[in-house]
């Protein structure tokens, strides 16, 4: 299988010489076209930061990032500009939709840089919302629909431009729980259908059974991997099992 | 502790209120500036009792505080609308409202003194500048020394405080207004300003309506005034049309901002697809909804600032020519104190021209709009064409007359400078034996109508003048060389008096067809008919600096005021566009995130920023534009190009101002 997302030996650091704080720590993994991978592990574990760092957001202390074959680290910033937006898609936690924009203008905000034409546009748009169950709501306005429609909108957006990654933060974190395996089982379909690698960061064990992989990391260290090789049931199982064996951050795991 | 905290907060959103500070300090300069004026002596005396020195500066002074006025109740409002989130978070802590309403009203005293005390600063320092400008404006002989008043500047400190005092109340009141489910209506709020319902596109397009009718009134103002003035009066059917204009073009600009633009905002064509134009778009549609009315009142208050400035500027212009129509030569003086004066003339070297006129009764009809037609004999001065042409010589305003037969006349009119649409002269006038054409009429710049009996004048042919009777006098005519007007004056003032003399007496009618009645020399009885008197002398000099002044300080005044009000305005709309700003910026970031590139989002920053500073000043300038044309109808012939200035100086200001806000919103990305 062609990897999609190479990270090598990638760590991160803030604050000054006197004052370092070390967040990532030589951090090495691959992700596979058309995984879900799950990215786990404890506060302050280093989750957030890489992702940023995988969304070209910030720059890496040492280390190389490759997806699909560019080093992200080494490009400028317009191509990084552009190749955030051709390349990569994004899901935030508090959805980030534009209140003043309709559901349908919302989604295709992305690609009014781009040279599509209309129709192609028109084409993608109904392609996806039909897939997220959200194609007779386009002339609303976000408010008006519900927090689940509100986040498969915003998945939409992120899928509008065809992007080889989709990065989702805590994508379940705003939702209720029906909502959330709503949104995970589109999520899903969407990785099946269109065949969009996606990179996931969670702390919900139940969010995290529907990844085929989840890597663990803890204080900015690769920690383990679990990988999905039976019902999602028994994933559900293992993640558990990893969870409590990495600790959560409590104090009693504490150094 | 509370004070420690507010003084932190103050301080740190100082560098954010630089844009208010600025506008604040500026208005405090110019109040000051003008009140320091009034004080200053040697300024007052030298403008003399003629101008309304004290009067129009202390006018001025007044209009600059309603700006203050209007400039921080409507800031102030916005920072507390802004703040709701911050009221909340405090009634959280448990602070009580009179603790709330003391946060705000001790930030907006930090903002006030600190604005008293630069602008009083820098007014103290520019208040020379300022009396240089308006001694120059208003050409006074006089040499501005540095000045400095302690009355002035309690009188600007007890204006601040007034304007603080009347924020507070506005603070307690609107703090009181405020209840926590305001946050929860603010949340829907956003739907509402999207959609666009039936009943408010009938209102946007009653908008249209009265705005596009207001205009077409405007440009067509002549035809509706006179139809107006038939049946109700001239002034009346004027002031009564101005109105309705009025009327239409302020409820029409506000309607536009709440509904018009929204309904043409809500139409949305396939290219918005790009470049981000749907979002500016709903951007724009967001801000109409919340701020309607603050865009409907910048826009009618500086229309109204820019024409009240067209008004002032055509009176001044109409005002410096008529100068010119009063007083033609440096001196017109009666023959006879010409004689007294002449001996002592010798030292100055001029040229002498002698104008004779000839009183006679007269009749031309007038039919003035609205008011009726006039149509009984009166006194008309006569002139001859060859004293007409000698006189031309020294006087190019006069125009060329070539008289087309003996019984031909021209007309020399003064009232060709107002309402010159409104009037219809007659083309014959009957004289007592003889009736006369009027071949063209021509506005009067032969001098001081004062110095001669009649009310209309006319030029005929030199046979005309000799055959008809009536009463021969003599105006002379001296002039001399500029550098010699402050010798002559000098003298004017030591030997004339410019007592009114030489009465003659009339009592003339209308009957059969005929003119009835003569001329006497002398005052006659007092119980019929009417007696007039003529002037001694008009001097250029003394006429040109009374207008000079007069007018120069109304300009002056102004273009204070204006130029106050148009910064104030630029600057609040500013102040919305960096404090708005700040919520945006989460929208930014996500655009960024998203991969639109840096240069759209400062297009999407550049197109945002646009509508909301150049709609309210395009329309405006419409407004103004179209009042001009109003005004122009009303006073013929005057200058405009001061107003022009101005609009000119608006669009500058604005955009000095769009340019900073989007710097600054660039910066802070």
């Amino acid at each position: 299988m062609e990897k999609i997302i190479n990270v090598q030996h990638l760590s991160k650091s803030y604050g000054t010489r006197n004052n370092k704080v070390s967040v990532l720590n030589d951090l090495n993994f691959t992700v596979e076209k058309g995984e879900f991978v799950g990215i786990m592990g404890p506060s302050g574990a280093g989750k957030t930061t890489l992702m940023n760092i995988l969304s070209t957001i910030l720059l890496p202390t040492m280390g190389s990032v490759k997806i699909a074959g560019a080093d992200i680290t080494q490009m400028r910033e317009s191509r990084l500009t552009d190749f955030r937006r051709e390349k990569l898609g994004f899901i935030f936690q508090d959805f980030n939709l534009i209140d003043s924009l309709t559901v349908k203008d919302n989604i295709i905000l992305p690609l009014t840089v781009s040279k599509l034409s209309n129709d192609e546009i028109e084409e993608r748009v109904l392609r996806l919302t039909r897939i997220l169950k959200i194609d007779h709501i386009l002339e609303r306005y976000p408010e008006e629909i519900s927090v689940g429609q509100q986040q498969r909108t915003a998945a939409a957006r992120a899928l509008i431009s065809k992007p080889l990654v989709l990065f989702a933060d805590e994508p379940t974190g705003s939702l209720d729980s029906k909502s959330a395996s709503e949104f995970l089982n589109y999520l899903d379909e969407v990785n099946l259908h269109e065949e969009t690698t996606i990179l996931m960061v969670t702390h919900d064990p139940y969010t995290a059974s529907y990844c085929n992989r989840v890597l663990f990391i803890k204080d900015g260290r690769f920690f383990s991997e679990i990988v999905r090789r039976s019902s999602r049931k028994d994933f559900f199982e293992k993640v558990i099992d990893m969870q409590a064996t990495i600790g959560g951050g409590g104090k009693a795991n504490a150094d | 502790m509370l004070i420690r905290i507010i003084w932190r907060g103050f301080k740190k959103q100082l560098s954010n209120y630089l844009i208010f500070f600025f506008s604040l300090i500026f208005a405090v300069m110019v109040y000051y500036s003008f009140t320091a004026m009034t004080y200053e002596q040697p300024l007052i005396r030298s403008a003399g009792k003629n101008t309304q020195l004290v009067g129009m500066l202390g006018f001025g002074s007044f209009a600059v505080v309603l700006i203050l006025l209007f400039f921080m109740a409507n800031t102030n409002r916005f920072f507390i609308e802004n703040r709701r989130k911050d009221i909340s978070i405090f009634h959280l802590y448990g602070l009580n409202y009179y603790q709330i309403c003391l946060w705000f009203i001790l930030e907006i005293f930090f903002i006030g003194i600190f604005s008293f005390v630069t602008g009083i600063g820098l007014g103290v320092l520019l208040s020379k500048l300022f009396s240089m400008i308006l001694v120059k404006a208003m050409d006074l002989p006089l040499q501005v020394h540095f000045f400095f008043s302690t009355d002035a500047i309690v009188a600007t400190g007890l204006v601040v405080l007034f304007i603080l005092a009347v924020v507070s109340f506005q603070i307690l009141w609107l703090v009181s207004g405020y209840k926590f489910s305001h946050l929860k209506k603010l949340h829907l709020r956003k739907i509402q300003a999207m959609k666009v319902s039936l009943w408010k596109k009938i209102l946007g397009a009653i908008g249209a309506l009265l705005l596009l009718s207001g205009w077409g009134m405007a440009v067509a103002y002549i035809v509706f005034a006179r139809k107006v003035s038939n049946h109700f009066g001239l002034i009346e059917g004027n002031i009564l049309l101005m109105g309705i204009i009025f009327l239409l073009c302020v409820i029409g600009s506000y309607l536009f901002f709440a509904y018009t633009l929204r309904w043409y905002n809500s139409y949305r064509p396939k290219r918005l697809n790009k470049n981000l134009g749907m979002l500016s778009r709903s951007e724009w549609q967001l801000r109409l909804f919340s701020e309607w009315r603050f865009f409907g009142s910048i826009t009618v208050a500086l229309g109204l600032a820019l024409a009240i400035l067209g008004g002032m500027a055509a009176l001044v212009s109409l005002q410096m020519r008529s100068v010119n129509e009063i007083a033609p030569a440096s001196l017109m003086i009666t023959r006879e104190s010409y004689e007294k004066l002449a001996p002592k003339l010798t030292s100055i070297p001029y040229q002498r021209q002698s104008l004779h006129f000839k009183a006679v009764p007269a009749k031309q009809s007038v039919e003035i709009s609205g008011e009726g037609v006039n149509s009984q004999p009166e006194i008309m001065d006569m002139v001859s064409l060859s004293d007409y042409q000698a006189f031309q010589k020294t006087n190019p305003t006069l125009k060329d007359i070539h008289l087309k037969s003996a019984n031909s006349t021209v007309v020399l009119s003064s009232y060709q400078r107002y309402l010159n649409d409104y009037t219809h002269y007659s083309k014959i006038i009957y004289l007592k034996e003889r009736n006369l054409t009027v071949q063209e009429t021509h506005p009067n710049f032969f001098g001081d109508t004062n110095m001669r009996y009649g009310t209309g004048m006319i030029v005929v042919s030199d046979a005309l003048f000799n055959e008809t009777p009536g009463l021969v006098y003599t105006v002379e005519v001296v002039d001399v060389k500029h550098q010699n007007e402050e010798k002559l004056n000098r003298l004017i003032r030591k030997e004339l008096k410019g007592d009114w003399d030489f009465p003659i007496h009339y009592e003339l009618a209308w009957k059969n067809q005929q003119i009835i009645g003569d001329i006497t020399e002398g005052e006659g009885p007092k119980k019929e008919g009417s007696t007039i008197y003529r002037s001694e002398y008009t001097s250029h000099q003394e006429v040109y600096r009374m207008s000079r002044s007069s007018m120069g300080l109304v300009l002056f005044v102004v273009t204070f005021v204006t130029t106050t009000f148009i910064v104030a305005t630029a600057s609040m709309v500013t102040l919305r566009q960096l404090s708005e700003f700040k919520q945006k910026r989460k929208k930014y970031a996500l655009l960024r995130q998203m991969g639109i590139p840096d240069k759209t989002i400062y297009q999407e920053i550049k197109r945002e920023n646009r509508v909301v500073f150049f709609f309210p000043a395009i329309l405006a300038l419409i407004h103004s534009m179209l009042a001009l044309s109003v005004i122009s109808h009303i006073a013929k012939n005057a200058d405009y190009w001061f107003v022009y200035l101005f609009c000119g100086l608006m669009l500058v200001v604005y955009a000095l101002f769009y340019w900073v806000s989007c710097v600054y919103q660039k910066k802070l990305l």
